[in-house]
């Protein structure tokens, strides 16, 4: 007989069984709890997640020039997600759809079968596939619009506008400066869907509408940049420099009215291009700016009484500090020569003087005074500081060599901020970008003004020294600047570049200056690093830049001219030149506006662009100036130089894709509100309808119509 | 006389008791399968015909061939078995059609399997000489899947062997019950005969601890190897409570457990596949929509269920991954309620109080711990899915016993019922003839 019979093992057992009555009882009462106690707060769980959200992207706000012309707008693309749960087959599906839109079908796999309510398939996704795809009407593969970024105007301002993402989220420039305002508030649609992932009929449904971003308008003013861009793709060609920017700011509110910089990249295709070419070295990089900073050295000496305009030095060739010597550029010296005379000359020996009699201490707080060495808290992400060399490490040597611009590294921003500080009066004004936010009903979110930093120099102080520079122009190195009609102040700068803790070949030839000098409207700084031509002055290579520049812009600004006689004596060359009126050709072919201007008017004709018809020219109609000059036609811009507030018709927009019709609209300055994807067969108002420049343009978009029905889930 | 108190045999109370029982445990599934038929909305040439058919005719079959359940060893458990078939497969056929065709021809092959046990096997003592060649073979299935497995659902447990994949480590746990039965019958005296204690506790003789170190680390190896924390816990689990069975010693089974949750709490630390099911356990909340997924959306369809559930085909249990099989038992609790989940589980501690009530009253040292370790198996398995699914225990990949999809399953715990039914039916015949004695006697 066995040892187990009897008590003992029915004891065990009995524990045992006991044992497994107060699991099972445990578990029974988890079950009530979680169906009867806590059901109801699981059911609204539950039905929180079984509403399958599908974002609604907000709108990103436009970005315009300073007069509302669009820089950066957003179209619409369709983006492709699965709900994994009602894909049937997901082998098959995944492999249609790998094909289609040209990518792994492992991957596309992977996605149709994870354990999520949606998965992305591919967002941003060209028209034709998109439509393609839709005609499958494959289970469980929706369509949703989001936002795509586009630049209407490829290069121009690339830097500072920067890029944004595919989440519609900034991620360079202004675009992620201020992202904040741009991005919106995104939206969603829910609907309730059953176990199939199928939208349950009559279920719970909600549309949460986004919230579309506030619109930009920059200081930048779009012609300005458009000469900017246009003289420094000549100047670099010309100076076959490495590299090269122009900025060109209002001296009187530190606003950017341009700023641009090579090499640089299309915005459209970021990812094309090395992320070198993306970099914005107007603002991100610093560089010696030699000569150029002699207008600090001198502003300090002057506001510290100790020199005049009209001092006399004497420029033996060298000076002796402490065991060095110190050379001028110029071999022998510039011998006697007056103050004034000295900064025509740009002369190294007199600045270091100056530099010497003005003392560490006090040299320093003008430098710093002047912005340099920490960020001026310009409104664009990556702002460098620039470098100065530790006060208590600089003696006589590095002060005779700051005087003349070596030995300090300084931002383009900051060094053109210093020079406007100049123009305005003594007063320091912080740069800027942005001028106002304004919400997409039009009403103003927030606006930037002029924001004074500190008075750096007296007003007269700054005038004097303002006569100086403009007799730099006149009479100095800077002669290449002068513009005829107009006072223009300057100074060239040919810094040697550090290389390896010494100088060696390489030069940075530059230029700043700011017009006209009795009201100043326009500063401009040419900076080309690295020119490859054999001469590498400031005043041969970067003075023509900013001569043409600021004359175009003056020009455009129809910023009235000081004296005509002025304008004629100080004309280029030896002769007088004949001063004709330059003819209105907007309008008529380009081919014959070129014969006439050149054959009728004895100008010459350059034109931009691809088409058959001037949009536009510059010099403007009726503007007087030298036979020979040439005149550029605009044959594709047609927006370029238009007033804002203008009547502009409404095109017709019947077949065209998305991406045209946003282009069109763009270029008559019209907005576009899209709905739908595929080719326009609506809108709003009728072609050839007279409505205010800026008015929106509602579009309806379709596919074609053989697939108009296979969407039934288009959120 | 203690042979009187155990009379309670279902047959002795007149031919009508099993057929009543069996009806009885038949209908809900029965129902169910209906119900799930008509909401398809496909009433002619529908596969739920065809499925409900099948159903009925397995155990009507087995029910009639077996003297209308007087022959079967015990009518109460092969009733459960039957209810707890039922419903799961009502719930498989709400779930999926297709799968239940299959289903049933699980169930003809795991009834067929729990018939041929029940009436030729010859004695199960009997199978206790084949005790190591099960051990070898349990081992063997094991290796099996570590070397050529494949893997699924995150546990490398499956064979594929062309047509059909299987899971050996099925068949594997009930030829380690076998093992562990004999074995614990062998070495029964020697422990019992440990007596040194440290600070309190006994410490176990070097013959037992040797096993149970062994047991300890196969436990390891199937976690770590297989990432099956499902057998890892069925195997160690099952031999710690048919131990205690045997020994009488609950410190064993409790330094054990205690040991079993050091390994356990090292792999976690050790391994991240292990360490996330503990994580989620903790709250499976904040990964409701990644690794939680799975937890929050069983629990979410057990709530959706309410007191008497949404009805067979009228809740949305397919959000719930792996519904038919682990996940059944929220898929029943959505559909059937807490009605339904409460049926389910009382069904298994009814088919435990059964198994152990057998294995208290044999009369044969392997009878019993077998009986035991079987009973212990399927009880085992039910809880630790159930526990998972209503997010009181980590998560294991098991399947429920009888209710899951899953042939290697279904077949597996068929065969662990048969040999019950068959000690319950050894034990019956013994007591019949005693009984034959007396009345010949008296």
């Amino acid at each position: 007989m066995s040892v187990y019979t009897g008590v003992t093992i029915k004891k065990r057992v009995a524990w045992l069984f006991i044992m497994w009555g107060a699991v099972s009882f445990l578990l029974m009462l988890r079950l009530t709890w979680l169906q009867i106690v806590q059901g109801d707060r699981f059911r609204k769980l539950a039905l929180d997640q079984r509403l399958y959200p599908v974002p609604v992207d907000a709108r990103r706000g436009t970005i315009r020039d300073r007069n509302g012309r669009e820089l950066a707008v957003s179209v619409s693309a369709d983006s492709i997600y699965a709900v994994p749960v009602e894909v049937k087959d997901p082998a098959g599906t995944a492999d249609t759809l790998a094909r289609i839109l040209e990518q792994d079908p492992v991957s596309i796999r992977n996605k149709l079968t994870q354990k999520a309510a949606t998965v992305w398939i591919d967002r941003k996704v060209d028209p034709e596939k998109a439509a393609a795809i839709r005609k499958l009407n494959l289970p469980g593969i929706g369509f949703t619009e989001r936002g795509q970024r586009f630049y209407p105007k490829d290069r121009l301002a690339a830097h500072i506008l920067g890029i944004a993402g595919i989440d519609n989220q900034g991620l360079e420039g202004i675009e992620v400066q201020y992202d904040s305002y741009l991005r919106g508030t995104r939206g969603q649609i829910v609907s309730e869907r059953d176990a199939t992932g199928k939208e349950i009929p009559g279920g719970v449904s909600r549309f949460i509408p986004p919230v579309d971003g506030n619109d930009l308008y920059l200081t930048i003013d779009e012609v300005i940049q458009y000469i900017v861009e246009r003289e420094l793709d000549r100047g670099m060609a010309e100076t076959r420099a490495k590299r090269g920017m122009i900025l060109a700011m209002d001296p009187k509110t530190g606003a950017v009215l341009a700023m641009a910089a090579r090499p640089t990249y299309n915005p459209n295709r970021y990812y094309e291009y090395p992320e070198a070419a993306r970099r914005n070295i107007v603002v991100s990089d610093v560089y010696e700016p030699g000569s150029t900073f002699k207008i600090v050295t001198a502003a300090a000496a002057l506001e510290e009484g100790l020199v005049k305009p009209s001092d006399t030095f004497f420029d033996p060739g060298f000076i002796r500090v402490e065991d060095r010597y110190v050379r001028c550029w110029l071999a022998g010296g510039h011998g006697t020569q007056t103050f004034t005379e000295a900064t025509e000359n740009s002369c190294n020996v007199v600045f270091a003087t100056l530099g010497m009699r003005l003392g560490t201490e006090r040299f320093y707080k003008y430098i710093r005074a002047f912005g340099f060495g920490s960020p001026l808290g310009i409104d664009y992400p990556g702002e460098a500081a620039g470098l100065l060399q530790p006060e208590k490490n600089v003696g006589l040597v590095e002060i005779a060599n700051i005087s003349f611009g070596q030995g300090v590294s300084v931002t383009p921003v900051q060094l053109l901020s210093a020079l406007n500080t100049i123009a305005n009066g003594g007063t320091l004004m912080r740069p800027r970008l942005v001028s106002r936010v304004v919400a997409p009903d039009g009403s103003l979110v927030k606006e930037f003004g002029p924001e004074p930093l500190r008075q750096v120099i007296s007003k007269e102080t700054a005038r004097e020294l303002s006569l100086i520079l403009e007799s730099v122009v006149v009479n100095g190195s800077g002669y290449r600047a002068r513009i005829p009609g107009y006072r223009v102040a300057g100074k060239t700068g040919t810094a040697e570049k550090p290389e390896a803790g010494r100088y060696g070949e390489k030069r940075v030839a530059s230029f700043l200056g700011f017009a006209p000098v009795e009201d100043p409207r326009i500063s401009v700084l040419v900076v080309w690093d690295e020119p490859n031509v054999g001469i590498s002055y400031g005043g041969v290579l970067a003075a023509p830049t900013f001569q043409a520049i600021v004359r175009d812009a003056l020009r455009y600004m129809e910023v009235p001219p000081a004296s005509p006689v002025e304008a004629e004596k100080s004309g280029e060359g030896a002769g007088q030149p004949e001063l004709v009126a330059v003819p209105d050709v907007v309008g008529r072919p380009a081919a014959d506006a070129a014969k006439a201007l050149v054959s009728d008017f004895g100008l010459q004709a350059r034109m931009k662009g691809s088409g058959n018809t001037v949009r536009d020219q510059t010099p403007r109609p009726g503007a007087r100036v030298p036979r020979g000059t040439t005149v550029v036609l605009y044959l594709d811009m047609g927006e370029l130089y238009n007033e804002v507030g203008e009547d502009v018709t409404v095109p017709d927009l019947a077949g065209k894709t998305m991406k045209d019709v946003a282009l069109l609209l763009s270029e008559v300055g019209l907005r576009l509100q899209a709905e739908g994807t595929g080719s326009a067969t609506w809108q709003d108002p009728k072609p050839g309808t007279r409505v205010s420049r800026g008015s929106i343009v509602v579009v309806r978009f379709e596919p074609p119509a053989a697939e108009s029905q296979g969407s039934p889930r288009q959120p | 006389m203690t042979r009187d108190t155990r009379n309670a045999a279902w047959g002795r109370r007149g031919p009508s008791s099993p057929d009543t029982l069996f009806a009885t445990a038949l209908l809900p599934g029965m129902l169910g399968m209906l119900m799930a038929t008509l909401a398809s909305g496909k009433l002619e040439r529908s596969p739920g015909w065809l499925v409900l058919a099948g159903f009925s005719g397995v155990f009507l079959v087995c029910h009639v061939l077996f003297g209308r359940g007087r022959r079967v060893g015990d009518p109460v458990i092969f009733s459960l078995v039957a209810f707890l078939s039922g419903v799961g497969l009502a719930e498989v056929l709400r779930l999926d059609p297709g799968l239940a065709a299959r289903q049933v021809g699980h169930l003809a092959m795991g009834v067929a399997l729990s018939s041929v046990l029940v009436a030729f096997t010859p004695d199960l003592r009997v199978l206790e000489r084949y005790r190591f060649i099960a051990a070898a073979t349990s081992c063997v299935l094991l290796a099996s899947t570590i070397i050529f497995g494949v893997e699924a659902g995150g546990a490398k447990s499956w064979l594929d062997l062309g047509p059909v994949a299987v899971q050996p480590s099925e068949a594997a746990k009930v030829l380690m019950v076998v093992f562990y039965a004999g074995y614990l019958k062998d070495t029964r005296a020697l422990l019992r005969r440990s007596s040194k204690r440290l600070l309190g506790v006994l410490l176990p003789d070097l013959s037992y601890a040797g096993p149970l170190t062994l047991m300890w680390g196969l436990a390891l190896v199937l976690l770590v190897f297989q990432r099956d924390l499902g057998a890892a816990v069925l195997f160690f689990g099952v031999f710690l409570l048919m131990l205690y069975v045997a020994s009488g010693r609950a410190s064993y089974v409790l330094g054990g457990a205690a040991l079993l949750a050091a390994g356990g709490a090292a792999c976690s630390w050790l391994f991240p596949h292990v360490r996330a099911r503990f994580i989620v356990w903790l709250n499976p909340w904040r990964f409701m929509d990644s690794a939680g997924y799975q937890t929050v959306q069983s629990m979410f369809a057990v709530a959706a269920g309410g007191l008497i559930g949404l009805g067979p085909g009228r809740g949305m249990p397919h959000v719930i991954p792996a519904a038919p099989t682990d996940f059944v038992f929220a898929a029943i609790c959505e559909e059937m309620g807490l009605v339904g989940g409460l049926a389910v589980i009382g069904a298994y501690a009814l088919l435990v109080y059964r198994g152990l009530f057998w294995a208290s009253r044999a009369t044969d040292d392997f009878r019993a711990l077998l009986a035991a370790g079987m009973t212990s198996l399927i009880g085992l398995q039910a809880l630790t899915i159930i526990g998972g699914v209503l997010g009181l225990v980590p998560l294991t990949g098991v399947t429920l016993p009888f209710v899951s999809y899953g042939g290697s399953s279904m077949i597996a715990s068929f065969a662990a019922t048969g040999l019950v039914l068959r000690a319950a039916r050894e034990e019956q015949e013994e007591h019949e003839k005693e009984e034959g004695r007396v009345s010949v006697e008296g």
